[in-house]
């Protein structure tokens, strides 16, 4: 019974352990990266136009849209 | 998972029958909703656009200012703009952006937004002014062409300079409108409703399949919480930039339940993973667009079509004799992610070969830290060596995985790389179509057939996954609609209607359940065995390098060698 109660302790606190990374993570370690150079003129524009650099397909992207549009446009006329 | 049901019953027992049938339920009310109705005066203004720019591009050597102005109003010729579409899209939407207070993602009120909005509102009026004063500018440098009858180059150079930066101020004017167009909301009763919809929706085939709906019915709410979840890390600033998106968290959240206090019994019903993944497919077969590959001529399709095949094949090769990968779901699935276009690829292939989720788990992560090492280091390269930004954008748009990354990339060095590394990654995009079914069927007819054994047509029938027709007929009927209503009034209906209103959202919530479901199913352990000897990352590095080196080749010969008239006109 004492085992069990430790070993389902010890689960909780890895969860909350890995609950803190997260946090310092999003919260201290990544913004004081972007505080590097380069990365910060990079991230400075997606954040400025609200790009989401991390969309997975074209169509999540208005950016992608337009693009399209613009080119054809331009190769057409 | 393999189906052992055979027969006429597969069609109402089987995840893949059902991912098609859900699938397409969706499609068909999408196609209902915006084809039935089309913006206001869409053919005439359409067609007022397209005359204003044959007659500029008739009367200058380069693109004027109407010629843009025009193109501009084109470009907002959208379904999803129509009243219907955008409660479509309130009712669908993730959780908003946020910075240091997560609520904000869910509720934001009058008072917030009225404060937020003064300063956007302030700094959208000043943005304005100067576009305007530029706008005078380009104006005044075009007419002083003009005057010379376009003769004059030395005027030309200036009044095409005096237009690019017009045009740049043009789109940080649009970003300060956004942001001065900020309104209040509470997303959460939206949320709640969603989760209700999805779970009904998804327990018809739990039901059908013999599995326990009420189980399912009463797990979902968990699996539907953590996707919020990781929809809410996703829409943070600080990792939105990064490229950190709702894929990677869920899996972590996912991962660090099951891995610590464990995935409750209760809860497994609701994680089906194949189940969630194989309809999202079969909606993402509908964002395939073949007619889109056209859209810049034979060099996208040299640097996306022809360079892309050639590295994933290659990769996949020296993944099997060279670093001799245990296992060939892993390798596919990996090379596929590394040269086609990151998590997208990488979950269509694995579903296509029937890949192990700590596989695909793998591949996400490797993709993940690749491509916010790649969208930072590409672009200073590019600036560094003075690389003309039409190469930049296609040596971009054919390696920088993430297909998000590629627009940050490609927008932060200029519009001309934007909408060169877009258009590139967007034809990528279309061959993931291709590249699953050719998958699926190779592994259903040779990879999964026993050594020396012959396999009937109809034991590969039995075995090829049939998610696969679903999505490949999704890409059919629309490429095919598509064309059928020509590519202005398709751009207005189809792709910025159907998908980008209505089937995307489906995608994106179908693909977060299944990465939840991922996570709450994986074993640390067993997704470290898959890491053994670090081969997959050698995999990945190499394959990259190879990737780098010709796309980059291939670039420069299609649009400085081949066809540079192509690239004159971009």
């Amino acid at each position: 019974m004492n085992s069990d109660r430790r070993r389902i302790i010890k689960n909780w606190a890895k969860l909350l352990l890995g609950c803190v990374s997260i946090y310092l993570f999003v919260f201290i370690l990544a913004p004081a990266m972007q505080g590097l150079p380069y990365i910060e003129d990079v991230h400075n524009y997606v954040n400025e136009h609200d790009i989401d650099a991390a969309a997975l397909f074209y169509t999540e992207i208005d950016e992608f849209g337009d693009a399209d549009v613009s080119v054809r446009n331009a190769m057409k006329y | 998972m393999m189906s052992d049901i055979r027969g006429i019953s597969s069609l109402w027992k089987t995840e893949d029958y059902w991912a098609i049938w859900l699938g397409f339920t969706l499609i068909a009310a999408g196609l209902f909703i915006y084809l039935l109705f089309p913006p206001d005066q869409m053919e005439m203004k359409l067609k007022w656009a397209n005359s204003v720019m044959q007659t500029e591009s008739e009367s200058a050597p380069f693109k004027t200012i109407a010629w843009h102005q025009a193109n501009d109003a084109k470009k907002s010729i959208k379904a999803t703009s129509e009243p219907l579409p955008k409660a479509i899209a309130n009712w669908m939407s993730q959780p908003h952006g946020w910075k240091n207070n997560p609520l904000d993602a869910f509720v934001f009120s009058n008072e917030q937004a009225e404060s937020k909005k003064t300063s956007a509102v302030e700094k959208y009026e000043s943005v304005k002014l100067e576009t305007e004063s530029l706008l005078t500018t380009a104006q005044r440098a075009q007419d002083a062409a003009a005057n010379e009858n376009f003769e004059n180059d030395t005027l030309n150079d200036e009044a095409v300079a005096a237009i690019e930066v017009w045009r740049a101020a043009i789109n940080a004017e649009s970003s300060a409108k956004k942001k001065a167009s900020i309104s209040a909301y509470n997303q959460i009763p939206y949320l709640i409703g969603l989760c209700v919809f999805f779970a009904f929706f998804f327990a018809v085939g739990v039901y059908f399949m013999g599995k326990s709906a009420p189980g399912f019915l009463k797990a979902f709410p968990v699996i539907f919480t953590l996707a919020v979840l990781a929809y809410l890390f996703s829409s943070q600033e600080t990792m939105k930039a990064y490229g950190i998106g709702y894929a990677a968290w869920a899996i972590l959240f996912g991962l660090l339940i099951s891995n610590t206090i464990g995935t409750p019994k209760w809860v497994m019903p609701a994680v089906q993973t194949e189940y969630y993944i194989k309809t999202g497919l079969v909606m993402l077969g509908a964002e395939i667009l073949f007619g889109k590959i056209l859209a810049i001529g034979l060099p996208g399709i040299f640097v996306a079509w022809v360079v892309t095949p050639i590295v994933l094949v290659t990769t996949y090769l020296f993944g099997q004799y060279v670093l001799k990968i245990p296992s060939k779901t892993l390798n596919i699935t990996i090379s596929a992610d590394m040269s086609v276009c990151g998590v997208s690829a990488a979950i269509a292939t694995a579903a296509a070969c029937k890949a192990k989720k700590e596989e695909l788990t793998l591949a996400v992560g490797l993709s993940l830290v690749f491509t916010s090492i790649m969208m930072i280091v590409l672009p200073w390269v590019i600036k560094a060596v003075a690389m003309p930004h039409v190469l930049g954008g296609a040596w971009m748009g054919g390696t920088i995985d993430a297909t998000g990354a590629v627009a940050a990339a490609g927008a932060f060095l200029s519009d001309k790389a934007l909408y060169v590394a877009a258009t590139i990654k967007m034809i990528q995009n279309v061959l993931i179509g291709v590249i699953a079914f050719c998958v699926a069927v190779y592994w259903s007819a040779k990879v999964d057939r026993e050594a020396g054994a012959n396999i009937s047509l109809m034991e590969i029938w039995r075995r090829f996954p049939k998610f696969v027709l679903g999505f490949i007929a999704a890409s059919i009927i629309f490429s095919g609609i598509y064309q059928w209503l020509g590519e202005d009034a398709g751009y207005a209906l189809i792709d910025n209607g159907v998908i980008r209103g209505f089937t995307k959202y489906f995608r994106g919530w179908f693909f977060c359940l299944a990465f939840v479901s991922i996570g709450l199913a994986t074993n640390f352990r067993e997704l470290k065995s898959h890491f053994a000897g670090g081969k997959p990352l050698i995999l990945y590095v190499c394959g990259q390098t190879f990737n780098l080196i010709l796309t980059l080749l291939m670039a420069y010969i299609m649009f400085y060698l081949v066809f540079p008239d192509i690239t004159a006109k971009i």
